[in-house]
């Protein structure tokens, strides 16, 4: 029971906004795309 | 260099150097994209799309020594190579592209040397060369994590590689 105040709720994650997640993601996508499309190794 | 050997004949063909082998190749991933993206940024507002992509994929290309693959990029390089290299070191007396190529070409070193097993193999020396022809600073340990501990090390190009890839992600336009 000591060890109870240490679990941090799903709230006090510091995980990015979904929204900003699928953002990157798209954009990564975009630019890797872009890279290969020139003959970049990636 | 010989702990960085002492480290390599450690490690073996335990999961430890696959871990590290993976955290190097990530990390080179991850600066090439992130150099690329920075590159870009910068480059669409001096030049149009077209010329400013070519550009960044032969600047990638002319770093790494990687071959032009695609023939509108080989075209560009042949015409314009005097001018990509010019680039090149006109963007390393920049401090943030100075410190990415400098950490791209730590992290290529330290995966080189761990899958091969040489310090320097005949691919390494060929990067230290390309380095010295542009002029670009290669880190030792110390410099990136302050000790001679390879692991730290390969841990802080991870953590910059990351970090230079979030921020070049919300950058590129």
């Amino acid at each position: 029971m000591a060890n109870v105040g240490l679990v941090k709720k799903r709230s006090q994650f510091t995980r990015p906004p979904l929204a900003e997640m699928s953002s990157k993601k798209k954009v990564l996508g975009k630019i890797k795309k872009e890279m290969r499309a020139l003959g970049v190794n990636i | 260099m010989k702990f960085i050997n002492k480290i390599i004949n450690k490690l073996g063909n335990s999961s430890r150097k696959k871990k590290v082998v993976d955290t190097l190749y990530e990390s080179i991933e991850k600066l090439k994209i992130g150099i690329f993206g920075a590159m870009y940024n910068k480059y669409i507002n001096m030049y149009d799309e077209e010329y400013s992509k070519l550009l960044c994929g032969a600047i990638i290309s002319e770093l790494l020594l990687e071959e032009h693959q695609m023939e509108v990029v080989r075209n560009f390089y042949s015409v314009n190579r005097d001018l990509v290299r010019e680039e090149i070191i006109k963007l390393n007396e920049d401090e943030h592209f100075s410190r990415a190529f400098s950490y791209l070409y730590a992290a290529k070193i330290f995966y080189l040397a761990t899958t091969t097993g040489k310090i320097v193999s005949d691919e390494g020396y060929q990067i230290l060369e390309r380095a010295n022809e542009l002029r670009i600073y290669i880190p030792n340990t110390y410099d990136i994590s302050g000790d001679n501990n390879m692991i730290n090390c390969v841990y802080k190009i991870s953590e910059y590689a990351d970090n230079l890839l979030n921020q070049e992600l919300r950058n590129y336009s």
